[in-house]
């Protein structure tokens, strides 16, 4: 067994801020399509850990997601693993 | 009656941002009554600068037993702080309105967002390895 896999020293490819990339300079709740690129299947915002999104970014989006839950855009829970 | 160069000094101008779902169980008429009713209120106290008409869809969540609603957006401006306030007081006894969202100087994009495609190409997991030769 490969140590290094196991410690996790394996050189991880920088991650980039999707939104900086595409000059975004503020989120709109009403953009579903976007927006459903950074809820999971559960219907969770995606961390930016796992996501690569900028602070500035993450909170912007993470707010354009609750107001869009607020409105029934996005769900809260999305159940259809069940 | 109060000229503009009357106005009292700390009062401004500002865009609002009014999205509405009305209950799309009721017939079209009676939906269309209520977003008249919404766009004459508007109108008496502000300038409507544009109305976006979703048109019904499908709920991402039940909400009060409703699968379906009639979306609507208004954009207006005003310098009447209480204009939104009082819309929405109206709508808190409107069984017809189910739910509504008002942002002050939200920045207006002509887009239209009522579809569920977005123009910029969703991101890919190997964007930045094919800028090779």
């Amino acid at each position: 067994m490969n140590m290094d896999d196991r410690r996790g020293n394996r050189p991880r490819r920088k991650k980039s801020c999707w939104f900086t990339e595409n000059k975004f300079e503020y989120i709109d709740y009403k953009d579903k399509a976007t927006l459903n690129r950074f809820i999971s299947e559960r219907g969770k915002i995606i961390p930016r850990r796992i996501s690569g999104t900028s602070a500035k970014h993450q909170r912007m989006l993470a707010l354009a997601i609750k107001r869009a839950r607020h409105m029934a855009i996005l769900p809260f829970v999305s159940d259809n693993l069940r | 009656m109060v000229g503009v160069s009357e106005r009292p000094k700390g009062i401004i101008m500002r865009n609002y941002e009014m999205m509405v779902i009305v209950d799309a169980m009721i017939s079209d008429d009676a939906i269309e009554a209520e977003l008249q009713g919404i766009e004459d209120k508007i109108n008496a106290r502000a300038k409507l600068v544009r109305k976006d008409d979703w048109g019904k869809r499908k709920l991402a969540y039940e909400i009060n037993r409703r699968t379906h609603g009639y979306y609507a957006i208004y954009y207006y401006e005003t310098e009447d702080v209480d204009l939104s306030k009082d819309i929405e007081d109206e709508f808190r006894i409107n069984p017809n309105v189910i739910r509504w969202m008002t942002l002050v100087d939200h920045p207006m994009t002509d887009k239209e967002y009522n579809g569920e495609v977005s123009e910029v190409a969703p991101p890919t997991e190997d964007d930045d390895e094919e800028i090779g030769d």
